[in-house]
């Protein structure tokens, strides 16, 4: 009893004192201790967007309910900070810096209970959260892919693909912070947007459907012909894309590139053309890995991630970065990777750099100038998906 | 949840009948599709598989890792050619059984494999077990004739629990369900 009594009267103190917790730090110093006057626990902030900053999305397959977004300082090689998400997320980026957006899924209690759906809003230099919004129609359940929540060019709308099991785009207002309602694509997929009302999406018949939706989301959708063959050679989910201009780079599982102008209501195909030559054909090169492709908008440079098939080896992690000349169609360069990996990205500004997320897990930097590495940094179990600003 | 779950078979089974229709406009197994139809499965691949022998990619796959019949906690194990995930048979499950404690998801997709013993094709019918966080163990990628998500039917990304009481992926399995 006296024990019991003795606890509460400890509790009690606990409570009394826990909301002055700092400056009372120094009085619970032996009397012995010299006080060196307090170092303050502070917190940091990020520093405005730049262009080699990257954002590294982890959906942790061992933990696969909890999620991570690594900010890292693609010029330092170094961790700026961490952000937490869930089941299988996703990630987007507001055109103008002014919010990062974290598209993710729940259960109440931990991996049961009842599921939430939502699309987070956190401003970028504090990474506090701005507001939940969300998803009733719930999300597209699958390991990440880029194209599968995306935000238009204007940044009024996220767009967040579903398959549940009707294929539809979860349409979320920005500014009102509100979903507003879905936009039906029936047997199609990935979401490229191309206009602050319209996006585009791949369908399973090879034609590229197009959705303009007004303010109450109500949508009409157009289908392109055919314009690849998704029986003997479909294109790969992710793409080389340039969101200002509007252009689309596909990559297929044989090497072929799939320009597709979606800057107008109809799009406009370009044709297709090939990355390998006879020679890499006999040597069994392929594209492969995840996110495996990255276009430079001011230069028009595509790179892609290569590896020795054999064929149906499209998910296997690159040897190699084929650079090519989008506009003349040339193989430009060839760039050895230290480690072979499975997603890559560009930063946007002039001198960019090379990202690549290897297997070890770790994110290896080059200097595009002339291949050389510039450092690497090593983090997390299953890092995937690799986002920079002016992506 | 049981009428989320008819309309879930409903959906998967009208894609499972117009895969069917079309495969036996071109290929021999016509009565494969329509045999599968009420199970919920996918079955298009193998077939037009099949047609292109010399490009097999169930043969393909299983020469690159010289696939095997006796080892199902390897992933050179003959049926997970295009398992993609945790293998159930590290969990406390086998290829065609779910661990204690986790969902049998009543969905799946269906690929091909060739067993090297007898050298016939198999279809192999890729379910997930849900309903509990991953299962760390024998993580296997495989993705012999795997298509993009953009045709879910032939997609090894997506988690298969549709139709489950969670959509909770625990582990993958992969179950003997027809021969071609």
């Amino acid at each position: 009893m006296k024990r019991t009594l003795t606890s509460v009267a400890f509790a009690a103190a606990c409570l009394a004192a826990a909301p002055v917790v700092l400056a009372d730090e120094l009085k619970d110093l032996p009397a012995s201790a010299k006080p060196l006057g307090g170092e303050q626990h502070n917190l940091a902030t990020l520093s405005k967007p730049y262009p080699k900053r990257v954002y590294v999305l982890e959906p942790i397959f061992p933990v696969f309910v909890a999620g991570k977004i690594w900010v890292i300082n693609g010029e330092k090689q170094d961790i700026e900070a961490v952000m937490s998400a869930g089941y299988a997320p996703n990630f987007a980026i507001a055109p103008d810096h002014s919010q990062l957006y974290v598209f993710d899924t729940y259960w109440s209690k931990g991996f049961r209970g009842t599921r939430s759906d939502m699309a987070t809003f956190y401003d970028p230099l504090n990474l506090t959260i701005g507001a939940d919004v969300d998803l009733p129609k719930g999300r597209f359940l699958v390991v990440p892919k880029k194209q599968n929540a995306e935000v238009t060019p204007d940044g009024r709308y996220l767009l967040s693909y579903n398959l549940a099991p009707a294929t539809t785009v979860s349409v979320v207002d920005t500014k009102e912070r509100k979903y507003k309602g879905d936009v039906e694509i029936p047997g199609c997929g990935l979401i490229f947007p191309s206009a602050g009302n319209r996006f585009s999406s791949v369908c399973s018949d090879g034609t590229l459907a197009t959705a303009t939706f007004d303010a109450n989301i109500k949508a009409t959708i157009t289908r392109s012909s055919k314009f690849f063959d998704p029986d003997g050679d479909p294109v790969l989910e992710h793409v080389g894309i340039d969101k200002k201009k509007g252009m689309v780079y596909f990559v297929s599982y044989e090497g072929n590139i799939f320009p597709v102008d979606i800057s107008k209501e109809k799009p406009a195909f370009q044709p297709k053309w090939s990355l390998l030559t006879d020679e890499d054909k006999a040597e069994s090169w392929y594209p492969g890995g995840w996110q495996l492709i990255a276009l430079h908008r001011a230069t028009q440079k595509l790179y892609v991630l290569m590896h020795k098939g054999p064929k149906w080896t499209h998910k296997q992690a690159g040897e190699e970065v084929w650079v090519f000349d989008a506009k003349t169609k040339k193989r430009i360069d060839r760039i050895k990777l230290k480690e072979h990996a499975i997603s890559i990205t560009v930063s946007q500004d002039a001198e960019p750099y090379l990202f690549t997320q290897t297997e070890k897990p770790s994110l290896i930097t080059y200097n595009l100038k002339d291949g050389s590495e510039v450092g690497e940094v090593e983090f997390g179990i299953s890092p995937y998906l690799l986002y920079v600003d002016g992506d | 949840m049981a009428k989320g779950l008819q309309f879930m078979d409903r959906f998967f089974e009208r894609m499972s009948r117009r895969t069917a229709q079309q495969v036996s406009r071109r290929h021999f197994v016509s009565g494969l599709g329509a045999a599968m139809v009420g199970a919920t499965f996918l079955p298009v691949l193998p077939v037009s598989r099949k047609a292109q022998a010399a490009e097999d990619p169930a043969a393909a796959w299983a020469k690159q890792v010289e696939a095997q019949t006796k080892d199902p906690r390897a992933c050179n194990y003959w049926r997970y050619c295009s398992s993609d995930g945790y293998l159930c048979s590290c969990c406390g499950g086998g290829p065609a059984t779910c661990p204690p404690g986790s969902v049998p998801s009543p969905t799946s997709w269906v690929g091909s494999c060739l067993n090297p013993d007898d050298g016939k094709t198999y279809l192999i019918a890729y379910r997930d077990c849900c309903g509990k966080d991953s299962c760390p163990k024998c993580a296997c990628l495989g993705s012999a004739g795997e298509k993009p998500a953009y045709i879910p039917q032939l997609n090894n990304d997506i988690i298969w629990c549709f139709g489950a009481s969670s959509m909770i992926y625990h582990c993958s399995s992969a179950a003997i369900v027809g021969q071609i």
